[in-house]
């Protein structure tokens, strides 16, 4: 092939929002449609199949092929891509008949929950009757076709890429309107006889006549942007022109007129038999059998410990410790580097890997997966050794059974992070690790059971709360098996097993707080009847049942006081890197006399203790007042401070991915040293400049945005749902959320004024 | 076994990683093309250089460049193009970036990004070579104030108002409907008492 054709073939634009758009869209139709199949095979044909996906395919092939990246230069190309999702796209999708199967290949609770009431509002229905009209679907299609080839409007959508986006919107859904009568997709009701479309697609190509005809015999350009583009081979831009304008006539009315011939021949065609050409029973062709059996087959739950490979893994026992001796390897690198390497934090692996890879991740991995970290802590090797040299026999004091040490412990480690700049001191980072394992050695060599996760470690309280967020919960399969369970294995454990270190008892464990994804449980189950399910992310926070070792969280302070100071931390942690408040801290220390360590450490603690206690108490007995309700407002503030909790988890998971985009690539050069020091001569010699902050990523901001934005709308509803629990009408309701929907929205915007603030490049170097 | 461990549903995942992760190889080649900003004919080379976005505004901006062969309009894939940007209004030294078809979305192009960090003019010099060939192309720009970033960020900020307004009528309509049954129950009950 000649390398320029080959070029021009390579030239594809590939929107992965429009790819992961339309890939979705095709699962969705084809869940629905094999589902549908079951019932009524003789409508729901492959060919039905073929032409729907042929749709989108065509959809693809305009806006991602070669015909995006040359319609810039060539009127013919760009024609060829509006016919193309006009005349192509837009009727191959109708012949889908996709109304039924996109619904049905939704889960069929979000339709019944989120769809339902607009699917059966009566002004809604009237408004698809309208615009499904003929009328209004011949006018808008011809008014969008016009109008967009107005000179002024086309060469909008030629240099802005968000008006050429919107142009095709208007191209693609006013041919769905057009072409809706034609198709009539099942199972629409025609509102025009079938005589009455031949007229109506007569006016259409009359309409296509006239403006192609412009085009072609016109005798200037119409386009600037065509008139100063450059040639592709001998063509003028005004033969291009002709050419789009011959085009547009020849293939438009062929797109017209074939379907007319073809309703023109069935109505002149008298029926063979009587009755052929009613319109046949919405369950034609249905199979009783297959009905029952794709009902059944609608129950289950997604077990990732019943994945095919995945699961196999995670099922074997030693699996837990085999990932947990590799974080050990890690952190014992962390700990000689940080010790004996330099000090410079964007040259060392302790400043590198906890800080920007370790603590990213971590938030990545617990609102994906589940608390996989705690699964695999390097902290469990010193706290086995622990037991193994101690006498580990004595029982957690009672007065201690609860979050407020974990939450001083807490408080001490995010002080001694911003005083003693711990992300920029390997050294320290070493011996905050020595201080861990000497501590998980210490506590769980003393006293029983997971003391140390459950009531002392900060990182595991960090990951519990987070982890209420996971779309993954370690939990029973079938109730009523573990009702008939005389061994309790999954707490008491066996010969084999430990049960539940944490005391969580599985049949009344509730959620992911205090699970560390051990999965000892599991291996301990004499029934196999614990997994890792699916579950509904944020939905556990929005009940107040009585959980299996933590009681009901409406009466744990501790809990809410926890969760407020995680969430309060992430935008103070946040925060402090940015110019504006460091220097007001600056000028404060100065105004007050006092150095930038115990300020920094008083200005955290207020920050992250009284300010959002007072705050929530604050909405609790607001809320109680507006509302009316009889609720205490010590277990409003219980209930409702949970529902900080996504918001603050976004804004966690802002911040470490703006580090880990901009400072990942640290890691290369910091890995290249290690190995050359072990004396590996592979990995070559250490790139710093990939230790320079990354430049320009102009994506990295909206994404961030977006992620704030789901927090935001994850904590609006959470509390909106706790409210349904104590009002029952809508009124009470708002008044209840209406204090907490504001503080979220007051940390929302903290939070989007942080991010346009210029940061420090921490874990990066500055190249001269 | 249900419809979701099929195997047309893990051959639909694998399609999907296949598709997407090319998808967002390709996304990383910065757009191109955009407005023409100069063309010339020199030394049997044809020069034509865009830039975008349009209007420029301080920040990246995107900077191609078509090579073509002045006797035949055939496209030179071969040239070497090297483009300098320099503000009119200081005496900054000029920037030089080199241009590849890897950058470019239409790989009959050459493009590259420019910074351009103040409002101002600019003069942007294209330049290709070809063997003993050679054609240079300028041209000046004049860039507008980057927008507020709460502008150029409006329709992510007004995502969450959005899904607000539609989850509020979405309560709106299931509530009166939930009303509606209830007073539907409420006339059968009383219609049953009367008889």
């Amino acid at each position: 092939m000649h390398p320029v054709t080959q070029a021009a073939l390579a030239s594809f634009s590939i929107d992965p929002w429009i790819t992961v758009a339309l890939l979705v869209t095709a699962l969705v139709y084809l869940r629905g449609w094999h589902a549908l199949r079951l019932q009524m095979p003789e409508r729901f044909t492959v060919v039905r199949l073929a032409s729907f996906l042929g749709g989108l395919a065509t959809i693809f092939v305009a806006l991602a092929s070669p015909l995006d990246a040359f319609a810039g230069l060539l009127l013919t190309v760009h024609m060829i891509q509006h016919l193309l999702l006009t005349m192509v796209a837009a009727p191959l999708l109708l012949l889908g008949a996709p109304q039924i199967p996109l619904l049905r290949g939704l889960p069929a609770r979000f339709v019944r929950a989120a769809l339902g009431p607009f699917l059966a509002a009566p002004e809604l229905r009237t408004l698809g009757r309208a615009v499904s009209h003929p009328l209004v679907g011949l006018l808008g299609f011809v008014a969008a076709t016009w109008l967009w080839h107005v000179p002024a409007l086309y060469e909008l959508g030629l240099r802005s890429p968000s008006w050429h986006a919107f142009e095709h919107v208007c191209f693609l859904v006013t041919a769905l309107l057009f072409w809706w009568p034609v198709v009539a997709p099942w199972p629409s009701v025609a509102l025009w006889p079938r005589w009455a479309l031949l007229p109506y697609l007569l006016a259409a190509d009359l309409a296509n006549t006239a403006l192609s005809a412009l085009f072609s015999f016109s005798e200037t350009v119409v386009y600037a942007t065509y008139a100063t583009a450059p040639r592709l081979g001998r063509g003028s831009a005004l033969d291009d022109q002709a050419a789009a304008g011959a085009l547009m006539w020849v293939l438009g009315s062929a797109f017209y007129l074939i379907p007319a011939a073809a309703i023109a021949i069935k109505l002149l065609t008298p029926p063979l038999f009587p009755g052929e050409g009613r319109r046949p029973s919405p369950l034609a062709g249905a199979r009783p059998r297959a009905l029952r059996a794709g009902v059944r087959g609608r129950s289950g739950t997604l077990d990732l410990l019943r994945l095919p490979l995945l699961g196999s893994v995670l099922r074997r026992p030693g699996f837990p410790w085999v990932m947990r001796l590799v974080m050990f390897a890690l952190a014992t690198l962390i700990v000689a580097d940080g010790l004996f390497g330099p000090a410079m934090a964007p040259m060392n692996l302790a400043g590198v890997l906890p800080w920007t890879w370790w603590r990213g991740l971590l938030v990545v991995t617990l609102l994906a997966a589940g608390n996989w970290f705690c699964m695999a802590c390097p902290f469990l090797v010193p706290r086995e050794l622990g037991r193994r040299f101690l006498p580990a026999g004595l029982r957690w004091p009672r007065a201690l059974r609860s979050k407020w040490l974990a939450i001083a412990v807490l408080l001490s480690y995010l002080c001694a992070y911003e005083a003693a700049d711990l992300w920029d001191s390997p050294a320290a980072t070493a011996w905050i690790v020595l201080g861990y394992f000497a501590a998980a050695f210490a506590v769980d060599g003393l006293f029983r059971g997971a003391s140390f996760c459950k009531y002392v470690c900060p990182i595991g309280q960090f990951n519990f709360v987070t982890a209420t967020l996971s779309p993954f919960e370690v939990r029973v399969k079938q109730p009523a098996t573990c009702a008939t369970c005389t061994t309790q294995d999954c707490i008491r454990g066996n010969d084999q097993r430990r049960g539940c270190e944490l005391d969580l008892y599985l049949p009344r464990k509730e959620g992911n707080l205090d699970c560390t994804f051990c999965l000892d449980c599991v291996h301990a189950c004499p029934h196999d009847n614990i997994g890792i399910l699916a579950v509904a992310p944020a939905a556990d926070l929005t009940r107040d049942p009585r959980r299996s070792s933590l009681g009901r969280l409406s009466a744990r302070a501790d809990v809410a006081t926890l969760v407020l100071v995680l969430v309060f931390a992430a935008f103070a942690n946040a925060a402090a890197m940015v110019a504006p408040v460091v220097a007001w801290q600056e000028s404060l220390g100065t105004v007050l006399g006092l150095p930038r360590g115990p300020l920094t450490i008083l200005l955290l603690l207020l920050a992250l203790v009284p300010l959002p206690v007072a705050l929530a108490l604050g909405c609790a007995a607001t809320g109680r007042t507006l509302a009316g309700t009889h609720a205490g407002v010590r277990e409003l503030f219980c209930r409702f401070s949970l529902a900080l909790i996504p918001l603050g988890a976004s804004m966690w998971l802002a911040h470490l991915l703006f580090h880990l985009a901009t400072g990942g690539t640290t890691l290369l050069p910091v890995l290249q040293r290690t190995a050359l020091g072990l004396g590996v001569t592979a990995l070559g010699a250490p790139d710093w400049s990939m230790s320079a902050a990354s430049g320009d990523l102009p994506w990295l901001l909206p994404l961030l945005v977006l992620v704030l934005d789901a927090g935001l709308l994850l904590t609006l509803w959470v509390a909106w749902r706790i409210a349904t629990g104590y009002a029952g009408r809508a009124s009470r309701e708002a008044a209840l959320v209406l204090p907490w929907g504001s503080v979220a929205c007051a940390l929302y915007a903290v939070a989007i004024w942080i991010l346009l603030q210029p940061m420090e490049m921490r874990g990066t170097m500055v190249h001269g | 076994m249900s419809w979701c461990s099929s195997r047309t549903t893990r051959g639909l995942v694998c399609l999907l990683a296949m598709l997407v992760v090319p998808a967002l190889r390709v996304a990383l080649a910065q757009a191109d093309g955009g407005l023409v900003r100069a063309s010339a004919e020199q030394g049997g080379l044809v020069v034509t250089l865009f830039t975008t976005p349009t209007p420029l505004r301080v920040g990246v901006a995107d900077v191609s460049v078509m090579v073509q062969d002045a006797a035949t309009r055939a496209t030179l894939l071969d040239a070497q193009v090297t483009v300098r940007v320099a503000a009119l209004h200081e005496d900054a030294l000029p920037a030089t970036v080199r241009l590849s078809h890897a950058a470019a979305t239409n790989k009959l192009l050459q493009a590259g990004t420019i910074s351009l960090p103040v409002p101002g003019s600019y003069r942007l010099v294209a330049e290709a070579r070809r063997g003993p060939a050679r054609a240079v192309v300028a041209t000046e720009l004049t860039v507008a104030p980057a927008l507020p970033p709460l502008l150029a960020l409006w329709p992510y900020l007004a995502l969450p108002a959005v899904v607000v307004g539609i989850f509020l009528v979405h309560q709106w309509l299931r509530r009166r409907s939930v009303g509606t049954a209830r007073e539907i129950l409420a006339a059968a009950h009383d219609g049953r008492s009367a008889r």
